[in-house]
């Protein structure tokens, strides 16, 4: 996966004008450092869908969220994935807390973009998927966006058997571990149903 | 005939996939299976009575994930469910006329135990020990933990398996490519683990085809002296117009499985995709064929949760530096509690070299039980290396035993009657490779023919426990030359008779040989060389030690442990001269022009060359002027840089971390002319109730500690009561709190209010992404603080300096 130096200079309120050789290089090693430990793990599933004002089903789960409703306006399937960087990742971060905090924030930035890098090469994967079926794809949308609430987290981890598939597991408070986890939905709509 | 009496003595076939049948049934993703248990039994045994017509001989009780945090939400018991799952199955297996057993089919909680997760390991025993109670009592044959992805997790579910039932007790795994577990052990350390604690067969099952199980089965059947399982899904999973279908049909899957018997494994059957006919094949193909006999591999092995550590090959290094003998600011950190000091000796240790870490805590003013508990949690969530676990406390010892991730070393038993009696049924319950000193009542024997008969008695009353010898690594006691010349010999001449004629694995604490001499580590450096090649297993060293990490490298390529001496190169030629300890320099450890001062290597974060200078200026100043003069406005420097916006975050820190270590030469230096360094003040720090993520907290740590303010880190996912306790128990005046998330910071309007009302001349400082100046003013927090550096200048102004 390839990340953007951007982002991730912006993942530590940074702009790009202004970044120095030096840690150029910090985010050089750190990204040369993660390829070498993360096990990215992936799962998805598609569901039929069914939006109605602001409700919304997608195989069982039932939604109440307005923003997620009109972004998923016109869409008859949707995809509800998860993916992760591993465990790996947490323990590097964990261990550069307690010896090296600057390079633990080189770190903490560089594995966001990376699991941002891995999202959008599945999302790509289901699109393309998607698109041989005559169905586009809407991007990605997670819990906790909007008012798509964080607790439906709990649907797509039994929806899609997340800790078998890919070791993620959710917190009573619906937090991921590995920390460097995404689950998201991406609606499917009928290509013909772009024009309107 | 009772299944124990078959195992590995002739092939057993487990069923298919109960999940795939039922989907075809109309069972909807998300819906919990074991459901069907009460709602359609007519179902779920018609699977059943498939699996066994096609010839399986163990079948799965349907009760996967029928543990009470799934059934929760279904308002279901976990006695009604499991218990009606296992009567359906035994329904079947009765109907069916044949000789077959219902296993008690368990897998894991959905969710991760402390210190990554939130649930505790007492919770999830708990909640396993409810599962297999029920099972037990409805009559189930065996227990089978199934689709495990976590070695923890596992030991919770043996535990509770062994202590509520004596039944016979299976473990398979799912793999990946790569042999490792979703949580990152590896197929040595699972079996190190599981055979620990005596689970009478395991092995592998979903994630992997056969063909992906077959590539990974030399090393499950090399490490593994019990019958291993293999039960794969019917190929990898692939998708096929949004859905998922495994392609592997029956012949070719039975192919396989035969190649798998005839090299080792004794239970066979399938995992996703597979289906009765998939076990009908197997039954045709691999129903007739022998199995091959299970052997003891004697493989003396310990473990982490993420890999295996086998002694008996090239010499095993035991960090020895967490222990508090003659060590003044570990024992200081002992009593304030500062945990990471105890976790970066083990992270310095593991970085030097050291294979396995011992870890040592006691002394006689601390909790020794709680803190050894505390401090091993601590460090298996930091570092890969086993521990030993080193106390002579047997109470703290099982605590630590029992909560430790792996199967750990254990310092130790001796020859006294009462010592094998309190240690040797905690090694057979838990699981461990045990240190054996060579003393009994009468002490420690003068002749190395005295201390290896003491070592024959410790092996032979392990033997009547069940303990073999590869779980024993025998301490000859080396004592200082100092005041017996003989004391070397003595020691060498057992370690030789101990490998070579009795066949065990060795160990010694090696520096005890210098005890009383100067400049100790040259006559150690040189024991520990005659001792390796007299037969030392193992050597408990200070890996910090470049003398003894030269002799280690240069034993090891001499003898032919290094190939092509890549080891002794890489590490030898790190070194400038002589003696310093080989440390990889790190990203801001490039060679800079000798003429850096102390004030710039903060500056620009060399944190590799602060000691060093730090140390050089101690010759003409004092202390106090180094942080005055130097540490205190480079500090400063750097933190306005930051304010305007000229430094970055990682800079700043570099820039901490680089005087930080500075300030730990000073201690050190403080301490050994019995002076006490001063502290501003101590702040609490904690992420609040729900929250995870803690490096938001963790950089104010850095910074505030730079300021010399002691910090007491209760870490993330803390209750509020638990936050005020300590706040009142430590006389807080500030305490520091951070959320990320919009649903966690309730918790922390919580926790506020509560030090609000409770104890009111405590201040609250919050921070954390989601939060602003006026959210945070809407929960009451004293101050908002909008960087790292704002939590550093709100301190100073609390403490007035």
């Amino acid at each position: 996966m390839t990340i953007e130096k951007n982002e991730v200079l912006r993942y530590m309120k940074i702009l790009p004008e202004r970044c120095t050789p030096e840690l150029e290089e910090q985010i050089a090693q750190a990204e040369d450092e993660l390829s070498r430990i993360i096990r990215p793990r992936r799962v998805w599933k598609e569901f039929p869908c069914i939006v109605e004002g602001m409700r919304l089903q997608v195989g069982n789960m039932q939604v109440a969220s307005r923003s997620l409703s009109s972004h998923l306006a016109g869409c008859s399937r949707a995809v509800l994935m998860a993916a992760t960087l591993g465990h790996e990742v947490d323990q590097l971060l964990r261990r550069l807390s307690l010896t090296d905090m600057g390079k633990g924030v080189v770190c903490q930035a560089v594995s966001v973009a990376m699991i941002e890098a891995y999202c959008d090469e599945i999302e790509a994967g289901i699109k393309q998927d998607a698109a041989r079926r005559g169905y586009a794809a809407k991007w990605r949308f997670s819990p906790g966006y909007g008012d798509f609430a964080i607790e439906h987290q709990r649907d797509f981890f039994s929806m899609l058997d997340c800790q078998k598939h890919t070791g993620m597991t959710l917190t009573d408070t619906c937090m991921m571990n590995p920390v460097k986890s995404v689950t998201a939905i991406i609606g499917l709509y009928k290509k013909d149903m772009e024009k309107q | 005939m009772k299944i124990r009496e078959r195992l590995g003595k002739e092939l057993l076939l487990f069923d298919g996939a109960m999940g795939t049948m039922l989907q075809e049934q109309g069972l909807a993703a998300g819906e919990l299976p074991e459901l069907w248990n009460l709602t359609h039994p007519d179902r779920i045994y018609a699977v059943h009575k498939r699996y066994l017509d096609a010839g399986a001989d163990i079948i799965l009780s349907n009760t996967f994930g029928a543990n009470r945090f799934k059934l929760r939400e279904a308002g279901q018991t976990v006695e009604a469910v499991v218990s009606r799952g296992v009567s359906i199955a035994k329904q079947a297996v009765a109907d069916s006329g044949k000789n077959a057993y219902v296993a008690l089919d368990i897998s894991s909680t959905g969710k991760l135990m402390k210190p990554f997760g939130d649930l505790e390991f007492e919770d999830a025993y708990t909640v396993f020990r409810e599962m297999v109670d029920a099972g037990a009592r409805a009559g189930a044959d065996l227990i089978l933990f199934e689709t495990m992805g976590d070695t923890y997790e596992l030991k919770a579910q043996v535990l509770a398996a062994k202590e509520t039932c004596s039944l016979p007790v299976m473990a398979t795994m799912v793999f990946d490519e790569a042999g490792k577990l979703l949580t990152g052990a590896s197929i040595e350390a699972a079996v190190a683990l599981l055979e620990g604690l005596g689970v009478d067969a395991l092995g592998m099952n979903c994630g992997l085809g056969p063909s992906q199980m077959q590539a990974l089965l030399p090393r499950l059947l090399a490490a593994a002296s019990v019958p291993v399982i293999v039960n794969p899904n019917a190929g990898l999973p692939v998708v096929e117009n949004g859905k998922t279908v495994f392609n592997v049909g029956p012949e070719e899957f039975a192919e396989a499985m035969a190649d798998m018997v005839s090299e080792g494994v004794s239970l066979i059957g399938g995992c996703c995709g597979t289906t009765p006919a998939h076990i009908a094949a197997l039954r045709e193909r691999c129903g007739a064929m022998p199995v091959v006999p299970v052997s003891d591999k004697c493989r003396s092995v310990v473990s982490s949760p993420a890999v295996a550590v086998e002694i008996g090959g090239a010499p095993i290094l035991i960090g020895e530096r967490i222990n508090p003998t003659g060590k003044k600011l570990l024992k200081e950190a002992l009593r304030k509690k500062d945990m990471d000091y105890l976790y970066r000796e083990g992270l310095s240790q593991a970085e030097h070299g050291a294979h396995i870490l011992d870890v040592n805590v006691g002394l006689p003013e601390i909790d020794e039980c709680s803190m050894l508990v505390d401090t091993v949690k601590g460090l298996q969530a930091v570092t890969n290396l086993p521990l030993q676990l080193d106390t002579s406390d047997p109470e703290a010892m099982e605590k630590a035993m029992r909560i430790y991730n792996g199967k750990p070393l254990i310092n130790s038993v001796n020859g006294k009657k009462e010592s094998m009696d309190a240690i040797f049924p905690l090694v057979r319950h838990y699981g461990g490779v045990v240190v054996a000193l060579t003393l009994d009542e009468a002490g420690i024997p003068e002749t190395a023919g005295e201390r290896i008969a003491i070592a024959e008695k410790i092996i032979s009353e392990a033997a009547r426990y069940g303990i073999s010898k590869k779980n024993i690594l025998v301490d000859p006691l080396a004592m200082t030359i100092s005041t017996g010349q003989g004391n070397a010999q003595t020691a060498l001449d057992c370690l030789d008779y101990l490998r070579h004629t009795v066949g065990v694995n060795t160990v010694l604490g090696v520096s005890n040989i210098s005890f009383g001499l100067p400049r100790r580590e040259v006559v150690t450096g040189a024991f520990f060389l005659l001792a390796m090649e007299r037969g030392l297993s193992a050597g408990i060293i200070n890996p910090l030690s470049g003398t003894m990490m030269n002799a280690y490298y240069s034993y090891c390529a001499l003898k032919g442990y290094d190939e092509h001496c890549v080891t002794y190169v890489e590490q030898l030629s790190r070194q400038t001269a002589g003696d310093t300890p080989a440390v990889r320099p790190s990203s801001a450890g490039r060679a800079e022009p000798e003429t850096m001062t102390l004030r710039q290597a903060v500056i620009k974060g060399l944190k590799d060359m602060t000691p060093a200078l730090t140390k050089a200026l101690l010759e003409e100043q004092t202390p106090l002027s180094v942080i005055d003069e130097i540490l205190i406005p480079a500090l400063d420097e750097v933190g306005k840089g930051f304010e305007q916006n000229t430094i970055f975050l990682p800079q700043l820190l570099m820039s901490a971390d680089a005087a930080k270590n500075a300030f730990e030469v000073l201690k050190q230096h403080l301490a050994s002319s019995g002076e006490a360094s001063e502290s501003k003040g101590t702040v609490l720090l904690a992420t609040v109730k729900g929250d995870i993520h803690d490096i938001g907290k963790n950089i104010v740590k850095v910074l505030l500690e730079n300021y010399g303010f002691d910090v007491l880190d209760l870490g993330k996912d803390v209750e509020p009561e638990a936050i005020l306790a300590a706040a009142k128990d430590s006389c807080i005046r500030l305490v520091g709190l951070s959320a990320l998330m919009t649903t966690t910071v309730v918790n922390m309007e919580k926790t506020i209010a509560l030090l609000h009302s409770e104890y009111p001349e405590c201040r609250v400082m919050v921070g954390g992404a989601v939060l602003t100046e006026e959210y945070s003013k809407q929960i009451k927090a004293d101050f908002y603080s909008r960087d790292a550096m704002g939590s550093v200048r709100y301190a100073c102004e609390i403490f007035g300096c």
